[in-house]
């Protein structure tokens, strides 16, 4: 099987070295090639599989241990961030390859997964596997820098330093200084790590440069991947321009430091790790190593690929202005990258409706914590109004769109805008100028100079005007205020997006298609106009109707991703009786289906043995998707996957899918104070037991039905349940609401 | 009554109807039948307290021992109207028992003058209430209606009445002299236990109940909670009849025995005291 495999490998290896991927259509990184049983198998399965000798840990705190490492790694792996076979693992394999050349047991036992987060990061645990992610590719300079962390991690397996940092915090967590002595115990195996992955890079004839820049790349990886100016000038073309005042007039310095305090930090300060590193390194005297040993154009490859997650990343977190930078950084090599701009579609659409909901801090760094060139972006977007920042949107997204007019979710991400600025009272196309700003400006400069030289030959009009300004009313004046349009004789720099729509102005299409918006708001206003006015009787029937359509999806058929459990005890969360009851909420499902008559399609975490790798993606696209509706807190958003999206709707041949989420705890407490209290009133204290032991048992339960078809989240439903949770009680609350979205809407 | 009105309106005004779907399987209706049991200790308590004694027949003789046990059943009807709130009927058949009305009695024997004192001690009596008490359920942590942890609270109408049997009557001498154990004649069991006039008690009864429903099938579950109940019998409903007292001297001063008055008091002390209990019963649900 071996032999097999490797022959395999030989074949399919080079096939991989000299694909491409096509950046300008790019799409997000996918898992390949078989599914590894880490991802396949369950983590019980694993646990019971796990035979291997823990040495100085009792049975118990092996047991401890093995549900430690399988459960929260499982939660790693089925994250939906997590791919395995897709080019960067495949690379990050191959650098290890390399490392572990004079090695091959530990060649065999480790596995290499790539996990798509801006941490930059990497970690080894100790069932042997390493996780990397794009967001440190993202911020390498070479493959040396890549080959040290790898053999920094290579060796914490090696020296097996999760087990006895497992050990020793058993043994010590009740002492009071523990946490500044796990500290120093933590740091102590760091510094260990590190010199044993400077023997293995000199071995390997890796840089030795590369050892120091490495511990660079670590301390300015909240950095953006690169420090380039962010030009004044960016946003400014024909039809739009920004003055130069909405930019900080100053650099904001990076303020990390090498020789930072690391007294509660699991690793030493940068410039304790470099020293250690240059004492292990003088011990070489022929030290001569390169910084490209596998493929340097490889690197390039697989980096530009991290640097195109970390944007799709950025988008789904929220931090719009980051992917705004590092699509700036990328746009210039990749121009015509409809990626790119889709993504900017995406940022620029989140700004706006985080603004609008009023959560613009939520995307934009406060002033404390503004360093290096990107807080030139993030300095911008805070100086917006409401006005400015939607204005600036849709002169973004509306470019990308005339751009790309066939693409579907960039019409949806436009459309999306269209609708939220029509809801926006203040924002009215007549408030807008039908000049640009230059045009203003020279306008307003040729007004000032005619008043002037009107000033000095026309007195006695200037006396007529202000006769005239003097005989309007109050009312006159506020009208007035009110249906200004901008005019010649004002003009401000900071309203510099009342210039910025003049050739949208006369483009009809748009035009129509903002009336189209403005008068399904106008509509909506008038519904709401009109039940306000109607009975308390006939109000309340209405909200009840709405309340009621809101479930009535008319669902018969459904993709069903596995129930999400997590079970609290008092000891915390309990990972063996999440999955318990994850297994309970799933069989529930599947009998409440076939009782309501509703088709459904398992994308479950435990049937991917069965369904593999195709599974796994969709399961992993469903679950990005899920989490950027969250983040929005939209009932409507434009999902970054949206062609995989579609695809897993062609594939399903149903739109609707649904996610269970679920909180359990189950910590019943009977306090010795409370029984004692209780004694002295007797007849209570059976009830005072009862209550204890039966409210203990609490669990949330949430629905979530999303449309793949409409990129929204259709409904999501929480249920409260105060009582210990039952098989039946779990096929009713299922059912329920089962048979509830399956109602067609009235 | 106007308590519960508002009560009702209050929780009808508020219920929340933010989840569509409730119910177990979406049925609302909930049929209970239920067996309710406790230990007595709150009368055993008190009873001890007035050194009172409780005979209980044992094979053909009394003896002084507490009832372990009181005991009933109670059907209830419930209907929820969300998944936090239900207004239901309930009735219920309690069992119960209390001192029977003994008494001392001395009498002077004839030619000799010699005092006798005698205790006639009469079986405990059993006692049979009747409630019908609607109730409104509400949960105050989740939304699981009918299944799950409810609160239930109730203000309803108990009727208490003595059992009719044939109560055992034993004659002990007091001092010794075993000599003419046999009943006066002015003690007469038939008129000391007079049904007519102890006629039946009316209690108001206020309940709350913290009671656990556990599904077990598709429409059946099971129930099981404790209950405090609070009987209250107030003098406006249960008149005492106009009787005559039993006495003692000469045998002019005593027409008849007759208990009804204290033992109706005595009902309604035993009902106020019956506090707490537990039930375990099965729920079908529709």
């Amino acid at each position: 099987m071996n032999t097999l495999l490797r022959l395999a490998l030989c074949i399919l290896l080079p096939a991989g070295l000299s694909a491409q991927t096509d950046f300008d259509r790019y799409q997000t990184l996918q898992s390949s090639g078989k599914i590894p049983d880490d991802f396949a198998k369950q983590a019980a399965a694993k646990l019971e599989a796990d035979t291997e000798d823990r040495e100085g840990l009792s049975r118990s705190e092996e047991e401890q241990f093995l549900e430690l490492i399988h459960y929260g790694i499982g939660e790693i792996l089925h994250s939906g961030i997590c791919v395995y076979g897709d080019p960067v693992s495949d690379y990050v394999q191959r650098v290890a390859n390399h490392l572990l050349a004079d090695m091959p047991d530990v060649q065999k036992k480790l596995r290499f997964y790539t996990i798509k987060s801006n941490v930059a990061n990497a970690f080894s645990t100790d069932q042997g596997i390493v996780f990397v992610t794009t967001g440190l590719i993202a911020q390498l300079t070479d493959e040396a820098q890549l080959a040290f962390v790898l053999a920094h991690e290579i060796s914490h397996f090696t020296e097996k330093h999760v087990v006895q940092t497992f050990d020793w915090n058993l043994r010590n967590y009740r002492n009071s200084d523990h946490i500044e002595q796990l500290s120093i115990y933590s740091k102590e195996k760091e510094l260990s790590a590190d010199e044993i992955a400077v023997a293995m890079c000199y071995k390997a004839g890796y840089s030795d440069e590369a050892i120091f820049t490495t511990f660079d790349v670590l301390m300015y990886s909240y950095l953006p991947f690169d420090e380039v100016e962010f030009p004044k000038t960016y946003f400014n073309n024909d039809y739009f321009y920004v003055p130069e005042l909405f930019f900080p007039d100053k650099k904001y310095e990076i303020k990390a430091e090498e020789d930072y305090d690391d007294e509660y930090s699991s690793h030493p300060n940068i410039r304790k790790r470099k020293d250690s590193a240059r004492a292990v390194i003088d011990n070489y005297s022929d030290w001569g190593g390169q910084a490209f040993i596998i493929d340097q154009e490889e690197f390039d490859r697989v980096r530009t690929i991290s640097r195109f997650e970390s944007i799709r990343s950025d988008v789904i977190d929220g931090n719009y202005p980051d992917a705004l930078y590092s699509i700036f950084l990328l746009e210039k090599r990749f121009p015509e990258s409809l990626f790119l701009s889709r993504m900017k579609a995406h940022a620029w659409y989140g700004l706006n409706l985080f603004k609008e909901n009023n959560r613009i801090s939520d995307a934009v760094d406060r002033t404390a914590d503004l360093e290096g060139e990107i807080a030139a972006l993030h300095y911008f977007i805070k100086k917006q109004s409401k006005l400015g920042l939607a204005t600036i949107a849709l002169r973004q997204i509306y470019e990308i769109h005339t751009r790309y007019p066939e693409e579907e979710d960039i019409t949806l991400i436009y459309n999306r805008l269209l609708e939220t600025i029509a809801s926006n009272k203040r924002f009215k196309l007549e408030k807008f100028s039908e000049k640009t700003f230059d045009e203003a400006a020279l306008a307003y400069q040729a007004h000032q100079d005619s008043v002037a030289n009107a000033n000095a030959t026309h007195v006695s009009d200037t006396v007529q005007v202000e006769e005239a300004t003097d005989k309007l009313t109050k009312y006159d004046r506020i009208r007035n205020k009110k249906t200004k349009e901008v005019q010649v004789a004002e003009f401000d720099s900071t309203e510099f997006y009342l210039y910025g729509l003049s050739d949208l102005l006369q483009n009809q299409s748009f035009r129509d298609d903002f009336a189209k918006w403005t008068k399904k708001q106008e509509e909506l206003d008038e519904e709401d106009e009109r039940i306000s006015n109607l009975s308390y009787r006939e109000q309340a029937e209405i909200r009840k109707q709405r309340i009621n359509n809101e479930s009535h999806l008319g669902v018969t058929e459904v993709i069903v991703v596995e129930p999400t459990v997590m079970t609290f005890t008092r000891q915390g969360l309990d990972r063996a009786k999440s999955e318990e009851l994850e297994a309970l909420l799933s069989d529930a499902i599947d009998y409440s289906a076939e009782n309501v008559k509703t088709n459904i399609y398992h994308i479950d975490k435990r049937t991917l043995e069965k369904e593999g790798t195709d599974a796994f993606n969709y399961r992993s696209t469903l679950m990005a998707f899920l989490n950027q509706i969250v983040l929005e807190d939209a009932e409507a958003v434009v999902p970054v996957d949206f062609q995989q999206l579609q695809e897993i709707e062609a594939f399903y041949g149903s739109s609707k899918v649904m996610f269970t989420l679920v909180e359990h705890y189950q910590r019943p407490y009977i306090s010795v104070g409370g029984a004692f209290g209780m004694l002295f009133a007797f007849p209570a204290f059976p009830l005072y037991v009862m209550r204890q032991i039966f409210t203990a048992n609490s669990m949330q339960t949430t629905f979530i039905v999303l449309d793949l078809h409409n990129a929204s989240a259709e409904y999501a439903n929480t249920i409260y349940f105060s009582s210990p949770v039952k098989k039946w009680y779990l096929r009713s609350q299922v059912f329920n609401f089962l048979h509830d979205i399956q109602q067609k809407p009235q | 009554m106007k308590l519960v009105l508002g009560l009702l309106f209050f929780f009808l005004s508020t219920g929340s109807f933010a989840q569509n779907s409730y119910g177990y399987f979406g049925k609302k209706n909930v049929l209970s039948a239920d067996v309710t049991g406790c230990a007595p200790a709150v009368y055993w308590f008190t009873r001890k307290n007035h050194s009172s004694h409780n005979y209980r027949k044992s094979g053909s003789k009394l003896v002084d021992r507490n009832d372990l046990f009181d005991g009933g059943i109670n059907l209830t009807y419930c209907h929820f109207f969300s998944g936090k709130f239900g207004l239901g009927m309930e009735y219920g058949l309690n069992f119960s028992s209390m001192a029977g009305p003994s008494t001392f009695y001395m009498t002077t024997a004839y030619g000799t003058g010699n005092e006798y004192g005698f205790e006639i001690r009469h079986e405990q009596l059993k006692l049979q209430s009747m409630t019908f008490l609607p109730k409104i359920e509400w949960s105050f942590l989740g939304e699981q209606f009918p299944i799950g942890i409810s609160n239930q609270f109730g203000v309803g109408f108990t009727t208490t009445k003595v059992v009719k049997k044939d109560y055992l009557v034993e004659v002990v001498s007091v001092n010794g002299n075993e000599n003419n154990l046999t009943l006066p004649n002015e003690y007469d069991p038939s008129k000391i236990l007079n049904y007519e006039n102890i006629n039946s008690i009316k209690s108001i009864t206020l309940l709350y109940a913290f009671n656990v429903t556990t599904p077990v099938a598709r429409n059946l579950a099971i129930n099981y909670g404790i209950r405090y109940t609070l009987n209250i019998s107030p003098e406006l409903f249960n008149d005492n009849p106009n009787e005559y007292y039993y006495g003692y001297g000469t045998s002019d001063e005593v027409e008849y025995f007759s208990e009804s008055g204290s033992i109706r008091n005595n009902i309604r002390s035993r009902k106020l005291v019956s506090i707490i209990a537990l039930n375990l019963g099965v729920s079908y649900i529709f």
